[in-house]
Formats: structure tokens, C-alpha cells, sequence
């Protein structure tokens, strides 16, 4: 029953859209004074957001198949602190990353300056046609679900696969594109949907670094302000069933292996071996380095950024001397940032607990109904659908299902903030705790206990619970990171409430940046914290 | 000439010296196994010949070509670990065809290999369609399609049952032979290793213990560690009293006087007995040496032996093994007269470090 409240929220666009269809249809294709304006939006902003996410993936794969290899395969000084950067973009908040990356390119000593290549929020990349602040933002914040997905698809592969591999006389390339990579296949795609749905929903750091340019889920939000309900919810029934489209059948397809045919003919493979023969084995130093490259340009970079900019604003614009354009000032001067920072870091902390607390426990449930009904499968990729649903659709359709417009029990506000970010905390949540509840082998250890006398229950409480205590803690905790930082939706539901990352794109967009600076700063630090607690604890 | 040659063979990982001084050979069409506890450096020869690491001192030679440097890719030596790692995601015909593909041989020979080992007609299943017969038989194909001409087995019947583990055992050899491929297989159980090879190679915390024929380790062990690791058998520790006519006797606290044949190694010694050995007498017989009074502790039976516990009136416990169905029924608590032959004794001196850790499988 709990989990229905899980569920619902995401399906929930699509009842709406049928039981107005009349009025949206009229709003979005025929309205008696724009005609189909609103259509021809919806089209342009979709098109954007699936360039964007298309080729943010596949940027995220270059860069993350390698570094997976690196992580998974090797043992190197500073290997835990790259770990520690790659999760970080999963926990970080995106509107302070995405504002991070934007001073670090466009800034007059960023890295493009330093080039000698001028970069804007308006620069775009060509053939696809996409801004490249906002490329670069989206791929640091997606590339680790393929890199997660992958390292541990390469940790649970067997060594002897490589090995024997190897002693039939192939090239180290050759085995991986033979061996290698068709095994850990289902995980890449699985990695790679994740990465695409996250994209394609990302809200926060993409209002920072957006410019003029619209994708699908800012268009969201900027109607949902407007009240223009009807294209917001039709646009957002859109992102909705193409990420279930994409979730649902990869994740029942996957545990298998993918068996292919042979497609390239047999004259052009042995061209291709005789061409990787021919690569030096020594060269494997050399993707290393790049990788780790990438890693530094994309994600530590503006983090450095961010700090030298924090230390150069403190007290005054470092280029005019104004103390008007300083950090001390905007904090405590007549804007008095400061007093709207601590009050939204409390309504954030607040709801990050509220929330987790309740995730926690319809999580624990979750974990036990999905261990032990016959529906635990299906649960389970309905449980995947809140991760990779768009948040700002998901914001929307809390709004439109709790708020004003339908049942009208919830309104914008605290407790619709508390709400939604137990809709997509739980799913984080049961995640971690399934993972621990299959690798502790739990079955086994419940049948034993079973067999000496243990009822179900007793089972639950005894055995299972403290078993999987650490998965769920693990879980809690990310969940507890993610609702600090969630913007899309947030910014839909929070009404007249502020947390601490819609507060710092509200700044940018005032132009506040010294204050968006402090905020940032403190976002980003209690993240790499919360990152460091959490490794710890699994 | 020999087809592989091992010649002082060192590896440490770290403060772990996991082989030292390796030095054999094996010849063209050998099956040789290298048995060893676990920990042993098994597993390490055998990634030092594939290529797959590098000894820090000796050289590794096949054909009599100096392959030390060379990596294992370029080798032509097969190495194959428990369970096979037959590709997954390949049906058997990609599976056999691999090798040969990579090395530019002609697809002929993969066809070839699977007739060999009888599975032209599965070409188009996938490993996990096939039983564990046949996964087995494909993987030789595979090495054999390859062009490999030593084949390198890391445990490969480990993981199965027993009954299975036999009927593979038997197998493997007969088409390792059929297909003229040069094998070393490392195990860890004596009995697997008895059975399935012409020549054994016993390894003990990085050194090579004895080199010989099954039969040469089992009545030959050249120490006490050998001894017990090849089969059971009960080790009575004495003194050396008297040496004439080709005998000597010795006096053990846990049995008394005992006569055995030959020379003594040296003036404490350790006399080795496998269990079919000792002679086991329900009634008091007429010839009194080396006899004992022993009184029965339990008797199992293991269907083709019957294997009794023994402990001695002097508190010496033994096992001895009946090959044939006793006459009078012998129970436990029976009192019977044991008889250890003077000619079967196996006699080792009395090992510097002690008994216990002699035989230490650590």
C-alpha cells in the first residue's frame, strides 16, 4: 500500500492528461490566439534535450569505460580518492556543481581563457548543435552511472576469461573487444540508461548554465511558474514514459548474456587483429592518464574554481574593489543573503531528515516484501522508475496530484517538499538494501533460521533486519545527500519555502554571484563529507 | 630435448617467497601433474609458464626456445582454469574457432579439433547448453584448434562431485593422449593426481619435494612430507638399537622392539606404514616378531576395505585397511594382535624441525 504513494506520482501525469485530453489538446496544438505555439515549443526543447542526452552518453561512455577499467582492474596510489570523485557528481547538489563549471570555463582566468578561446553560456558545440557548458555539466554528472555499472560488472567477472583468453595467442585489445566488453555489455547498457534518463531529467544545473537555450525539463518548470499547466503536464507525461519505455524492458532483459552473431566478415577480423597486434602493449599508461585527465578537467576544476573565486570575493570585487561586490557584503549588507542561506540550509536539513526518516522505513518494508513475494521482481523495476523519471516532471506531477488542482490535500510548500523527496529517496534506499540483502546471501541464513524454529517474523526481526541494517543506513545516507541537493523538482513544489539549492540558482538568477559563491561552497563541502561518511559505513 | 624445460625458478610477492629454485622438464606428450597443499606455488609455476608473470630469477624454455620474455599471447601454451572459462557469451563453434581466427590459422582446424573430441554436432549450442563432459571436451578442442601444444590445467575438476571428477579424470587423459597434447595439470588431491599422470611433481611451500612416477611417490616418498601427502599413514617415531644382516632394530616408546630391512638413515628415525600394509590377527599367531597387542577402537566399513582403528596396549593409535571380508568378526573393543613386516616399513630420519611440522600442510 505504502509503495502505491511511490508509484503513483510518476503514472499519475498520464491520468491527467487522459481525463483533460480536450483542454490540452486545445491549449497545445490548437489555441485560438497562438494556434500550436506551445507544440512547436515542446518540440524544439525535446529536440534539445535529446541531442544533449544522446550525446552526453556517448561522451560519458569514452570516458567511462576506461576509467571503470582503471578502477576495477588496478591497484595504484590515490586509487580511493578518484573513487571518492566519481561518486561525488551522484551526491553533489547540481545547481552549485553546474554553477561551479560555468565560472570555472567563462571566468577571465578559467581554462578556455587560458586557451585563448572565449566561452560563454552561449557557446555552442558544433554538428550537434548543443550549448558546451551545458554538455560538459551534464556529462560530470552522469558518467559514474556508467562507471559504477561497469566497475562492478568488472569486479564480479572472472580473471580467467582475460587469462585464457590471452594464452589462445589474442592481443589485450583484442580480448577486450571479443571477451571483455560482450560480458560487461548488459551493464554498460544498463549504466548507459541511467546515465540517459539522468540527463535528460536534470534541472538544476542546467537553469544555471542554460543561457537562452530550453530543454525539456526547464520547460517544465518555467511554465509550471507561469500556471501554463497544460503544456507542462503534456511535456512532462512525454520525458515520463520515454524513461520507463527505456527502464522497464532493459532491466527484465538484463541477467542473461547478450549472444550475438558473428556480423564483421572474416577477412575484415583478421585485419582488425593484425591492427591491434600491431598497438604496443605498453600503451596502456597512456588511456590512464587521459582518463584521470578528464576526471580533473570536469570535476576538479571548478571545484578548485569555486574556492580561489570563494577566497578572491571574500571582501570586496577583486577587479573594481567595490566592498559592494564582495561576499561579506552581500551576506550582511542591506540584501542580507546571509539570513536566507541559514534559513534554507534549515528547511533543507529538515527535510532531507523528515524525509529520509520516512524513506528508511518504507524502504525496510520494501526490502522485506521484495524478498519474499512472489511480485518481488516486478516491484523491483517498478521501484527503478522514480530513479530515472525526470524530477521536474516528477515535481509536477506531485503538484497536479496532491496539490490544488487534485486531491487538494497537500500544497505547495514544506510537507510537498517532504513528500516528493520520499518518492525518489525510497527507491535509493531499497536499492542499497537489496544489494546487501543478495550479496549477505540472506536466503540461505532465513531457510536456516526457518528450520530451527523461526516464524516469519521472527525471521524478519532477527535475521533480516540486522543483516541488511548496513545497506539501509548506506542507502539512508545517499538518500539524505540527494535530497539536499535535488533541485528539479523541488523548485515545483517548494511554494513559498527555500532550500538551499534552489536558493543558489534564485542567486545567479539575481546575478548574486559572490553570495552563489559562499553557498556553493558549503553545498560542495558538506557533499565531499557526506561522500567520505558513506564509504565508511559501506 | 626436452619440450619444457623449468630452470631455477624464483618468485616472491613481497616478504612471500612463492617459488624457489623450480628446475624440471617435461616431454613431448607427458602428463604431468603438480600437486602440492594449498599455497604451495602451484598456481604461480603455472602463470610463470603461461607468461602470465614474470619470474624474478630462472628461465622458462620450450622447444628450446628461451620464452621468458615473451608474452603469453605469443607462447602457444594453453592455460585453463577450473571450470574452463569456455566464453559465455560464444556458441561452441566461436568458442573453437577463437584461437585459430586470432592466430590467422585456417577455420579447418577448429572443425577438425571438434571432430576429434566428438562434438561436430553441437557447434551451435552455447557452454551453458552442454554437460560438463563436454564443456571439457570443447575446451580442448579449442586449445588443440589454437595450435597449442602444451596445455595448462589450473584444478580443472576441483569444483565437481566426486562420481563426476573420476569420469572426467578418465577422460581427459585418454584425449589428452588421443590428441598428443603435452599437459601439466596441478591438483591438489594425491589421489587425482596418482590417477590421471605419468609423472608427478610434488611441491611444498615453493620447492619441489620429489619428481617421480605415481607408484615411485607412493613407495618412495623421499621425505616425510611426501609420505603423508600422498596417502595416509601411521608414523611410529624410535631409536636405533642394533644393525645386522641387512636389518636393524628399533626401540619406540608407543610399540616397543621393531625389526625392519635395510640401512638405518640415521640414529633417530621415523618408520612410515600405509594402513594396507599392517597384518591384523584375531587369534595370537605362532611367529611373535613384530607383533603387537592391540585392542580394536572402531571398525567402518568403505564398501571394497574395511578399516579399523587401533590403539595399542603401549597407547600407539593406528589404521589398518582389510582388503577381503575377515573371518571372525572383529568389533570394537575386540582385542587383536597387529603385525607391522619388517620389509614394508618406508624409514625416514627424524626430521630436524619435528614430526608435526614435517607434515604441516602450511
Amino acid at each position: 500500500m505504502l509503495l502505491l504513494f511511490v508509484f503513483m506520482p510518476s503514472l499519475y501525469l498520464f491520468t491527467y492528461i487522459f481525463s483533460r485530453w480536450n483542454e490540452i489538446y486545445v491549449t497545445v496544438f490548437a489555441h485560438p490566439i497562438i494556434g500550436n505555439q506551445y507544440w512547436t515549443e515542446i518540440v524544439r526543447a525535446l529536440n534539445l534535450s535529446f541531442r544533449l542526452s544522446l550525446t552526453t552518453v556517448a561522451i560519458d561512455l569514452v570516458i567511462g569505460i576506461p576509467l571503470a577499467y582503471l578502477l576495477g582492474k588496478k591497484d595504484f596510489p590515490g586509487k580511493s580518492l578518484i573513487e571518492d570523485l566519481t561518486i561525488l557528481p551522484l551526491v553533489i547538489p547540481t545547481s552549485g556543481f553546474g554553477f561551479a563549471t560555468m565560472i570555472a570555463w567563462t571566468a577571465s582566468y578559467g581554462l578556455a581563457a587560458l586557451l585563448g578561446l572565449r566561452v560563454g553560456v552561449d557557446t555552442v558545440v558544433p554538428l550537434v548543435n548543443i550549448p558546451l557548458i551545458m554538455l560538459i555539466v551534464h556529462v560530470a554528472l552522469t558518467f559514474p552511472y556508467i562507471v559504477n555499472t561497469v566497475v562492478g560488472a568488472l569486479k564480479d567477472l572472472s580473471a580467467s576469461f582475460e587469462i585464457v583468453s590471452s594464452s589462445l595467442g589474442a592481443h589485450p585489445v583484442t580480448t577486450f573487444r571479443k571477451v571483455t566488453f560482450p560480458l560487461i555489455l548488459p551493464s554498460i547498457l544498463s549504466g548507459s540508461v541511467l546515465a540517459f534518463a539522468r540527463s535528460l531529467g536534470e534541472t538544476g544545473a542546467t537553469m544555471i548554465v542554460s543561457g537562452v537555450s530550453t530543454t525539456a525539463s526547464i520547460a517544465i518548470v518555467r511554465w509550471e511558474f507561469e500556471n501554463k499547466l497544460a503544456p507542462a503536464a503534456f511535456l512532462g507525461a512525454i520525458l515520463v514514459g520515454v524513461s520507463m519505455i527505456l527502464i522497464v524492458p532493459i532491466e527484465y532483459a538484463l541477467g542473461g548474456t547478450i549472444k550475438g552473431r558473428r556480423i564483421i566478415p572474416l577477412s575484415v577480423e583478421s585485419f582488425i587483429v593484425k591492427l591491434e597486434k600491431s598497438i604496443p602493449r605498453k600503451m596502456s599508461w597512456l588511456r590512464d592518464i587521459v582518463s584521470i585527465f578528464f576526471l580533473s578537467i570536469i570535476i576538479l576544476m571548478p571545484i578548485a574554481v569555486l574556492l580561489y573565486n570563494t577566497v578572491i570575493y571574500w571582501s570586496c570585487d577583486p577587479y573594481t574593489g567595490r566592498v559592494e561586490g564582495g561576499i561579506l557584503y552581500q551576506l550582511f549588507g542591506p540584501s542580507d543573503y546571509y539570513s536566507s542561506i541559514v534559513s534554507s540550509i534549515i528547511t533543507s536539513l529538515l527535510v532531507a531528515s523528515i524525509a529520509t526518516l520516512i524513506s528508511a522505513l518504507v524502504g525496510v518494508l520494501a526490502v522485506l516484501l521484495m524478498a519474499h513475494s512472489r511480485f518481488g521482481r516486478f516491484i523491483k523495476v517498478l521501484l527503478k522508475v522514480p530513479l530515472v523519471v525526470p524530477t521536474s516532471a516528477l515535481g509536477l506531477s506531485m503538484v497536479l496530484l496532491w496539490g490544488p488542482h487534485g486531491i487538494g490535500v497537500v500544497d505547495p510548500g514544506f510537507w510537498l517538499i517532504v513528500l516528493t523527496h520520499v518518492v525518489f529517496s525510497v527507491p535509493v534506499i531499497t536499492e542499497t538494501g537489496m544489494a546487501s540483502y543478495i550479496e549477505g546471501n540472506l536466503p540461505l541464513y532465513e531457510s536456516t533460521a526457518r528450520t530451527l524454529g523461526a516464524g516469519y517474523y521472527d525471521v524478519a526481526e532477527t535475521i533480516t533486519l540486522p543483516l541488511v541494517k548496513r545497506g539501509v543506513l548506506a542507502g539512508s545516507l545517499l538518500a539524505f545527500t540527494h535530497s539536499l541537493g535535488e533541485t528539479g523538482a523541488t523548485f515545483i513544489v517548494m511554494g513559498e519555502h527555500r532550500t538551499i539549492s534552489t536558493l543558489v540558482v534564485n542567486m545567479v538568477e539575481a546575478l548574486a554571484i559572490p553570495a552563489a559563491l559562499f553557498a556553493t561552497l558549503i553545498l560542495i563541502v558538506t557533499s565531499f563529507v557526506l561522500v567520505v561518511v558513506f564509504k565508511e559505513i559501506y | 630435448m626436452a619440450f619444457l624445460e623449468v630452470g631455477g625458478v624464483s618468485k616472491s610477492f613481497g616478504p612471500i617467497r612463492a617459488l624457489d629454485n623450480v628446475t624440471f622438464e617435461v616431454s613431448k606428450g607427458e602428463y604431468l601433474c603438480i600437486l602440492g597443499p594449498t599455497g604451495a606455488g602451484k598456481t604461480t609455476l603455472l602463470r610463470i609458464i603461461s607468461g602470465l608473470l614474470e619470474p624474478d630469477e630462472g628461465e622458462v624454455y620450450i622447444e628450446g626456445v628461451n620464452v621468458t620474455q615473451i608474452p603469453p599471447e605469443e607462447r602457444n601454451v594453453a592455460y585453463m582454469p577450473q571450470g574452463y572459462a569456455l566464453f559465455p557469451h560464444m556458441t561452441v563453434w566461436e568458442n573453437v574457432v577463437y584461437g585459430a581466427s586470432i592466430k590467422g590459422l585456417s577455420e579447418e582446424r577448429a572443425r577438425d579439433a571438434l571432430r576429434r573430441v566428438g562434438l561436430l554436432h553441437r557447434v551451435d549450442s552455447y557452454p551453458n547448453e552442454l554437460s560438463g563432459g563436454q564443456q571439457q571436451r570443447v575446451a580442448l578442442a579449442r586449445v588443440l584448434a589454437a595450435g597449442g601444444k602444451l596445455l595448462l590445467l589450473d584444478e580443472p575438476l576441483s569444483a565437481l562431485d566426486l562420481l563426476l571428477n573420476i569420469e572426467l579424470r578418465y577422460e581427459l587423459r585418454k584425449l589428452a593422449k588421443k590428441l598428443g597434447l603435452t599437459v601439466i595439470h596441478v591438483t591438489h588431491s594425491a589421489e587425482e593426481a596418482m590417477s590421471i599422470s605419468d609423472k608427478i611433481i610434488v611441491l611444498r611451500r615453493g620447492r619441489i619435494q620429489q619428481i617421480g612416477k605415481p607408484e615411485e611417490i607412493y613407495h618412495a616418498p623421499s621425505n616425510l612430507f611426501v609420505a603423508n601427502f600422498i596417502g595416509e599413514i601411521n608414523i611410529i617415531e624410535g631409536i636405533v638399537r642394533d644393525i645386522h644382516n641387512g636389518y636393524f632394530t628399533v626401540e619406540s616408546k608407543t610399540v616397543g622392539i621393531l625389526k625392519v630391512r635395510g640401512k638405518p638413515p640415521g640414529g633417530v628415525v621415523v618408520l612410515g606404514y600405509r594402513p594396507e600394509s599392517i597384518i591384523i590377527y584375531v587369534e595370537k599367531p605362532f611367529y611373535e616378531e613384530n607383533l603387537y597387542k592391540a585392542i580394536v577402537e572402531e571398525v567402518e566399513f568403505h564398501g571394497v576395505k574395511t578399516r579399523i582403528h587401533l590403539t595399542t596396549i603401549r597407547g600407539l593409535k593406528l589404521i589398518a585397511d582389510l582388503w577381503f571380508k575377515p573371518v571372525v568378526k572383529i568389533r570394537s573393543g575386540s582385542i587383536v594382535y597387529v603385525k607391522l613386516p619388517e620389509d614394508s616399513a618406508i624409514v625416514f630420519r627424524y626430521p630436524r624441525e619435528g614430526i608435526i611440522k614435517a607434515i604441516s600442510l602450511e
